[in-house]
């Protein structure tokens, strides 16, 4: 057979698919009506460099620094044990959804994770104020909610992809089913899991940043009220506050997943 | 506990796979207790699905199995699991989580015995050190004890999956192709001490080899299958070329998969120069 006989099959559906986002893009523009001409003219530019010159100078009084300081680490423990919460339930529920205990209970655990993962963190965290009240009890709840559905899917799915051999050969020589999880498929997903859970951890930090916002606590508390009172100078204190905390929690969590090889992410 | 002297006991079994071939037909096989029996034959002759019948890992469909003086399909999950634990099996592939350390998958052999929370706390703290050193000293790994299991070749490996048989000390050793990954002096010592360890615990070692000579040096019985029949069941001493000739002509059937041809060439080639006592 020569090469010039093997051509890739012809894919319609991709033509199609490519056709309707051309129509859905250029629909939309006339939908909203996109004013992007005026992004052109002069005027335009002046009012957002004087918008953005109102945050400088950042405030820098040594009192409002040591303030930011307690909210930057309040939001630092919202993100860190909402995430672990969210570990631990994901896991919880990872082992029905992944099929471990019939297709009743994998049924119900996918249900469940689907429910609490299309609810937005935002809005579990404005129910959470309503339930728990004002506060990072509310932020940390929120977090873990609606991790613990993207978590658990993902768990779900690394258990389904193990290879079952290791498990089935220590239950073949007489094992308990917890110990052959733990023996078997655990230590070959562990590493997976660790690092979808740190992954998780990164884009928890800027949600946690700013789920104060509906008084969920830490800095987007801050920042909301400031930005209320239009103080301009020390929201810009917040913002870069936010950045650095996101940088350290980036820095760190790709150094732990960077020292496995093998990773996923 | 019965101290009958049968190990192994199948009359008239059918093994059929998941995917509706037919691995064995009509198997009659009695294996004594600590009896040292070796399976040789082509690839697909049903030397690995005879292994899994007798492993608990596939159930007959049709005939009366008995393994360890249990009828294990007939009994509930706690008398199924009893019988297992009495039970070890070596892989054609080691079943070993790649990132599990040494230790922790030659102390695996313990889960039958061990309660569930000294299984969880010797992942933390390993709850034996020295006996997993002491069975990996044996196939010269003790250096290995806390390397990771991705960290060691595939003879390695199998020596690690070996080492959690001998760990376990089970009354029934069930080994497929158990040194496939390994040099043929390695193998001759591994194999060596898989028949010793058998000997001096009494128990019963069931072992399929593609190396023929193996087969023939360290076991007193040798049983030749060939399309999902028993062909010979013989001690190594009345097993001549010509009857191994005929064994890997009669093939695999026809589901098998084509043979390594080298493995069936050095095994009869092994064969010719191993002298008959």
């Amino acid at each position: 057979m020569s090469a010039a006989a093997i051509a890739p099959p012809r894919c319609l559906r991709c033509h199609l698919v490519v056709a309707l986002l051309v129509v859905a893009v250029a629909a939309s523009f006339l939908y909203l009506g996109m004013p992007l001409g005026r992004l052109l003219e002069a005027g335009a530019w002046r009012d957002m460099l004087a918008f953005l010159g109102g945050f400088f100078p950042p405030e820098h009084a040594p009192g409002y620094l040591a303030r930011v300081a307690v909210a930057a680490l309040e939001t630092l423990a919202i993100s860190l044990l909402g995430t672990l919460l969210a570990a631990v339930a994901g896991a919880m529920l990872a082992l029905p959804a992944a099929g471990r205990f019939g297709d009743g209970g994998r049924t119900v655990a996918r249900f469940v994770l689907n429910a609490l993962r299309s609810v937005p963190e935002l809005v579990w965290a404005s129910l959470m104020v309503l339930a728990a009240g004002l506060g990072p009890f509310a932020g940390t709840l929120a977090l873990a909610l609606h991790t613990s559905g993207v978590l658990g899917r993902l768990y779900a799915e690394a258990l389904e992809n193990a290879p079952p051999a290791a498990e089935a050969s220590l239950v073949g020589a007489g094992s308990g089913a917890v110990a052959a999880f733990c023996y078997g498929t655990l230590p070959q997903v562990s590493a997976q899991w660790l690092a979808y859970a740190l992954y998780r951890w990164e884009m928890n930090i800027r949600m946690a940043a700013i789920l104060g916002f509906v008084g969920a606590g830490g800095l987007g508390a801050m920042l909301y009220y400031e930005l209320s009172l239009f103080n301009e100078g020390r929201a810009s204190t917040v913002i870069i506050a936010m950045l650095l905390l996101s940088a350290l929690v980036d820095g760190v969590s790709q150094r732990l997943r960077a020292d496995r090889p093998g990773r996923p992410l | 506990m019965n101290r009958s002297t049968i190990a192994i006991a199948a009359h008239g079994v059918d093994v059929v796979q998941a995917d509706g071939r037919v691995a064995l037909a009509g198997l009659n096989l009695t294996v004594r207790r600590g009896e040292r029996i070796a399976l040789i034959g082509p690839s697909g002759a049903g030397k690995t699905s005879l292994l899994r019948l007798c492993g608990l890992g596939i159930a007959p469909a049709r005939g009366r199995l008995t393994i360890l003086d249990q009828s294990p399909w007939s009994a509930d999950a706690r008398g199924l699991r009893a019988v297992r634990r009495r039970i070890g099996h070596v892989h054609q592939l080691p079943a070993i989580p790649p990132r599990q350390r040494v230790v922790h998958a030659v102390l695996a052999g313990a889960l039958g015995r061990w309660p569930w929370w000294r299984a969880l706390s010797s992942l933390v703290m390993p709850a034996d050190c020295e006996g997993a050193e002491r069975e990996l000293a044996k196939l010269a790994l003790a250096d290995r004890l806390f390397d990771r299991c991705d960290r060691l070749s595939g003879g390695q490996l199998q020596r690690v999956a070996l080492a959690r048989v001998l760990y376990q000390r089970p009354d029934l050793v069930l080994a497929d192709e158990p040194v496939s990954a390994m040099d043929p002096a390695l193998a001759d010592t591994t194999v060596g001490l898989l028949v010793a360890d058998a000997r001096e615990r009494g128990a019963t070692l069931v072992a399929s080899l593609h190396a023929v000579e193996l087969a023939l040096r360290h076991f007193e019985r040798v049983v030749g299958i060939g399309n999902g029949q028993i062909l010979f069941d013989l001690p190594p001493q009345q097993i001549d070329t010509a009857r191994l000739e005929r064994l890997y002509a009669v093939g695999g059937g026809p589901g098998a998969r084509p043979d390594p041809a080298p493995a069936v060439a050095a095994g009869l080639a092994g064969a010719t120069l191993v002298p008959c006592r």
